[in-house]
């Protein structure tokens, strides 16, 4: 495996894909639009909630969870508790973009390459398969962490402002928001344009590889969800065995994806 | 001649996608340094040829060896020493012209100072300096196609796969592309493989000439040569300076095999079995006998009849 190759790939990829306007937009303005989006309409309506009004029978059935994760949850009163509960509950649609933004960028650069003509002239390349797959994850793999990371600043400075002055103290950065940032979001991210790459193979448009590709990527935001919720249950081990098994497909699809992107089949397709 | 100077050399090349045979028991050799064109209609094969040759596709069975290499133990090797124009232009419309070639020059792995001066020559044998920093689909056909062949160039390979060069051109821009061909071959001395459906691109530009269809190599030959393989189909035509019925009936009488008569036109072609004998004879006779000539030429066989001839022959199953 040449990395130079595989830089060369990606490069190109970013280059060409940033001069796109909607998938420029999606880059850019999605993380952005979405975290600012969630802390303004899923935790500020709640700060102007009278204090008397909060039941803490509501949440009652999730108390327990939420106080393995925040230190000194029993001394917060029950609007307090709402708010942090709130909190979480909008981080988790921030968790939407390690999948979004990998979906559109492979579609755009793999099936992309097919329906503008372009995946001959690599194809003819020096470029193994593996080459190919891997470029095509590094030039997704960028733009999808550094979204994710900006979505996670904005989000956590956002609630922290929002919340202060309620709860005391900064809600985040906390553990949670850390694992999902640098750990769960690579791994999903990859996952991403693995599956993205496979379904590629059977797509000729890039719009009906995004649609279907939403539909694909479902599980993988139903396990990320399942990830994070595990981090609640304050098990090292789940989270351990839970990243474990990301990996593992992350590894599995790989493999998958390199030999479903195999050169000849790749050609008699595009025949 | 040694298999070293051969640039591609095939076996029974066959290629099967499924139950369809694309390429039937192929056996070429290509010397280095040689234009060889393939020439076929569409469907012909000639695509698949060209991706089994430069390590694209693996043969159902017989083998290829490209530069001395084996097309499907050296396919990566391959793919680094040839240059393939694919049927479509295969560059990036959003990026530049600089952008697609620095591109394609390092995922063929050229170092960036050699880079940097392939890009400058390209663009000199191009004349495309004036559009460096334009973004490659907002250039004409034409020229989008001097930036497709400028980046099959782009790491110098041995061996360059043109797979119909012109075929989406203007005749203005397809005669500028042509040109170039001719110019880069006379100038580097690389092997030139293309594939075209283009029956004049084939005889200006190829010094020899395979003609295929569905799989199978039909004829191979210097154009010449395979014009001579139908030396026969040559004929002699009069022109008279006024039509006489007695000119055919003259004719006729001399069992020669009249093949059209143009009345009005005052042409009459003839076949003759020796051109070169018996023309002389034939002038001789006529003006012995006060048939007023205004000309006589021969109409040897084009490449085109040749290749329509050949194809019509396979396609009703008449060569084996």
């Amino acid at each position: 495996m040449r990395w130079d190759r595989i830089w060369a790939l990606a490069k190109k990829d970013i280059k060409d894909y940033t001069k796109s306007k909607y998938v420029f937009f999606t880059i850019i303005f999605m993380p952005l639009f979405l975290s600012l989006i969630m802390a303004i309409s899923g935790v500020l309506p709640l700060v102007s909630i009278p204090e008397d009004e909060v039941d803490e029978d509501d949440f009652a059935s999730i108390d327990n969870i939420v106080a393995n994760v925040v230190k000194g949850w029993n001394d917060f009163n029950p609007k307090q508790k709402m708010l942090i509960i709130s909190a979480y509950g909008m981080l988790f649609f921030v968790a939407l973009i390690p999948i979004i933004i990998p979906s559109i960028i492979a579609s755009e650069t793999i099936v992309g390459e097919k329906e503008r003509k372009t995946m001959e002239g690599l194809i003819a390349s020096p470029l193994s398969e593996g080459e190919i797959v891997v470029g095509k994850i590094v030039s997704a793999f960028l733009p999808s962490i550094i979204g994710t990371i900006v979505a996670s600043i904005v989000y956590a400075v956002s609630v922290d402002i929002m919340l202060y002055r309620e709860i005391g103290r900064l809600l985040f950065p906390d553990p949670l928001i850390i694992l999902f940032t640098f750990v769960i979001s690579p791994i999903t991210t990859i996952l991403c344009v693995e599956l993205m790459i496979m379904i590629s193979t059977k797509m000729s448009s890039v719009r009906d590889a995004y649609q279907i590709g939403s539909l694909v990527v479902m599980p993988v935001f139903f396990f990320v969800f399942l990830q994070m919720v595990t981090f609640f249950f304050s098990s090292l081990l789940s989270i351990l065995a839970g990243t474990t098994i990301l990996i593992l497909s992350t590894i599995f699809f790989y493999k998958l994806a390199e030999n479903i992107f195999d050169r000849e089949k790749a050609l008699v397709k595009l025949v | 001649m040694s298999s070293s100077d051969f640039a591609v050399e095939t076996n029974r090349l066959t290629k099967d996608y499924g139950s369809l045979r694309a390429v039937n028991e192929i056996d070429l050799s290509i010397e280095k340094s040689e234009i060889f064109g393939l020439l076929g209609p569409n469907g012909a094969g000639k695509t698949t040829t060209i991706r089994l040759l430069s390590g694209m596709l693996t043969p159902t069975f017989g083998k290829a060896k490209v530069l001395g290499m084996d097309s499907v133990e050296k396919s990566l090797q391959i793919r680094e020493k040839t240059g393939l124009l694919t049927e479509t232009p295969s560059i990036y419309d959003r990026l530049t012209v600089r952008e697609n070639l620095t591109f394609f020059g390092r995922i063929y792995g050229v170092k960036t100072d050699s880079l940097r001066k392939n890009i400058d020559k390209l663009l000199d044998i191009f004349d495309l300096e004036e559009k460096i920093d334009t973004k490659a689909g907002t250039l004409s056909k034409g020229m989008r196609q001097k930036v497709a062949i400028a980046r099959t160039l782009i790491h110098d390979p041995e061996l360059i796969f043109l797979d119909e060069p012109t075929a989406s051109l203007a005749p203005e821009s397809a005669k500028v592309v042509r040109d170039l061909i001719l110019n880069l071959a006379k100038e580097s001395k690389k092997t030139f493989f293309i594939a075209t459906h283009n029956l004049y691109e084939a005889e200006i530009l190829c010094d020899r000439v395979a003609i295929i269809n569905r799989g199978k190599i039909l004829a191979v030959g210097k154009p010449k040569e395979l014009k001579e393989m139908m030396k026969g189909e040559t004929y002699t035509i009069i022109k008279f300076q006024e039509w006489n019925k007695e000119i055919e009936n003259f004719l006729e009488a001399h069992n020669y095999k009249i093949s059209n008569l143009a009345k009005e036109e005052r042409k009459i072609h003839i076949k003759l079995k020796d051109i070169e004998k018996e023309t002389p004879a034939l002038i001789k006779k006529l003006i012995e006998n006060n048939y007023n000539i205004v000309e006589v030429f021969h109409e040897r066989p084009s490449l085109e009849k040749i290749y329509l001839e050949l194809i019509e022959k396979e396609s009703n199953g008449g060569l084996n």
